[in-house]
């Protein structure tokens, strides 16, 4: 018994008659995913296929409830394309106990579900990226300028560099402030946008939305000091600005339509 | 963070990831790319995902209609019937791994039942298409030992069997039938006794 919820257990997995009554009695949705997942690998060879149904039918709702709550409707087909996917995927996993998700699934369901949401939402983020030749340069690549010249040798910061520290870009971030350059143009203090749900809906570049939550967070550009958006991001700082300033374009321009 | 094995696993480092980073940071992301920069854009994609996910977590939750949950509970079905299918189709049948071993039922009935005897009815309702799933654990054990198969290969046969039995003598008065019964009832109405009946049902 479980003594925080007062709930019978669930049988063993492999209590054929157990999960029959379960299942019965209507006891499956009260069953973490784990137990029913694990229940539909080690009772497969049962030829009451109404079971198998009943299981299957527990663990689909459960599943597709958990993956469509993730999956912002944002995505093409509303998010529904790679819900159907990462829900077939499960069930692949079921047919295949030997495999590596047909294990990682009976023991935790939960992070395992999202962990492949995560690759499937990356995938099609990497598919319906539009090539830029700027936010491609990966860091490493020959750079040019100062910049370089001070980073590679280690040495005090030029006068670029300093230039950049007085703008506070190049700021420890436990000093950095807000921008607030970044409400430009709103013209009340109750004409507030969440910048969050703006970045959903209107950035498609899932490389953009983070380089500019960690802006938000206050992360430098560039930094030999701290960490910074282009180390973080594997991208070089003018790549960087260029897409937090296409952001923030993007965001005035937004307002304005608002105003 | 996990320790580094020689050649780290995709999925063991970008779930170790996902647990310990949950609302990923930029010193989170530069200390796990350079740890495990083959991974780099991988984590950096999860990242991303991640704080997705964080930015949206006080928003109301949506739920799926019934159309949807029908549609993928009917596919769900689908991949697990064809999984079936192909277990099947890719099976051998007892009698092949009865006749590969030169085995037959008498024997096979001699090998299982070494400690505990075994009947050959019930080895040859398993055999002749007349048992249905499951069957207890120990015989299961027990006859997957003997053929060397395992369980899979068991359940497969045995869906096989079910599939095509072996029919008894022709009546005058109706056509050959089989009739599969469970595993329970064909070792209760066996010649064995009482203790070797518990224990092939793992009662004991």
């Amino acid at each position: 018994m479980d003594a925080s919820t007062s709930e019978e257990p669930p049988p063993d997995t492999t209590d054929f008659a157990g999960w029959k009554r379960a299942a019965e009695q209507g006891l499956l949705p009260r069953f973490r995913p784990e137990t029913i997942f694990a229940a539909l690998q080690d009772l497969r060879f049962n030829t009451d296929s109404g079971l198998r149904n009943e299981l299957a039918r527990a663990l689909s709702n459960r599943t597709y409830r958990l993956l469509w709550r993730r999956v912002g409707r944002n995505h093409p087909n509303g998010g529904q394309d790679i819900v159907d996917r990462v829900h077939l995927q499960v069930f692949e996993a079921a047919a295949r106990p030997d495999s590596a998700d047909g294990r990682g699934f009976r023991q935790a369901f939960v992070p395992r579900l999202e962990y492949r949401l995560k690759d499937a939402i990356a995938k099609e983020a990497r598919e319906r990226r539009i090539p830029d030749e700027e936010g491609a340069r990966l860091q490493g690549k020959p750079q040019h300028g100062a910049r370089q010249t001070a980073d590679a040798a280690g040495t005090d910061p030029g006068p670029e560099e300093e230039a950049e520290a007085a703008d506070g870009e190049d700021a420890l971030p436990s000093k950095r402030a807000w921008d607030p350059t970044l409400l430009d143009g709103v013209c009340a203090a109750e004409q507030q946008i969440d910048v969050d749900r703006f970045l959903q809906a209107h950035i498609a570049d899932d490389r953009k939305r983070l380089a500019f939550r960690l802006f938000m967070d206050g992360v430098p550009f560039k930094s030999t000091r701290s960490e910074s958006i282009a180390e973080a991001l594997g991208i070089d700082e003018s790549t960087a600005r260029q897409w937090i300033k296409e952001i923030k374009a993007h965001l005035k321009a937004q307002i304005g339509d608002l105003a | 963070m996990i320790d580094r094995p020689q050649t780290p696993d995709r999925d063991e480092v970008l779930l170790a990831f996902q647990e310990a980073c949950p609302r990923p940071t930029a010193r989170d992301l530069i200390d796990w790319t350079r740890r495990y920069p083959q991974f780099a854009e991988d984590i950096r994609a999860h990242a991303a995902v991640a704080r997705d996910w964080d930015a949206r977590r006080d928003l109301p939750v949506e739920e799926p209609d019934e159309t949807l949950l029908a549609r993928a509970y009917s596919r769900a079905l689908n991949v697990l019937y064809q999984a079936e299918a192909t277990r099947v189709d890719n099976g051998d049948c007892f009698q092949d791994m009865l006749a590969s071993r030169n085995m037959d039922v008498p024997a096979l009935a001699r090998e299982i039942g070494r400690d505990v005897r075994i009947s050959r009815s019930v080895l040859a309702d398993l055999v002749g298409g007349r048992m249905r799933a499951p069957v207890g654990r120990r015989f299961l054990d027990a006859v997957c030992r003997v053929l060397r198969i395992t369980c899979e290969r068991f359940y497969a046969a045995l869906d096989l069997a079910l599939a095509a039995p072996r029919v008894g003598l022709a009546r005058s008065d109706a056509a050959p039938t089989a009739n599969a019964r469970s595993y329970e009832d064909a070792v209760r109405a066996s010649d064995m006794s009482d203790s070797e009946i518990r224990y092939w049902l793992d009662e004991d």
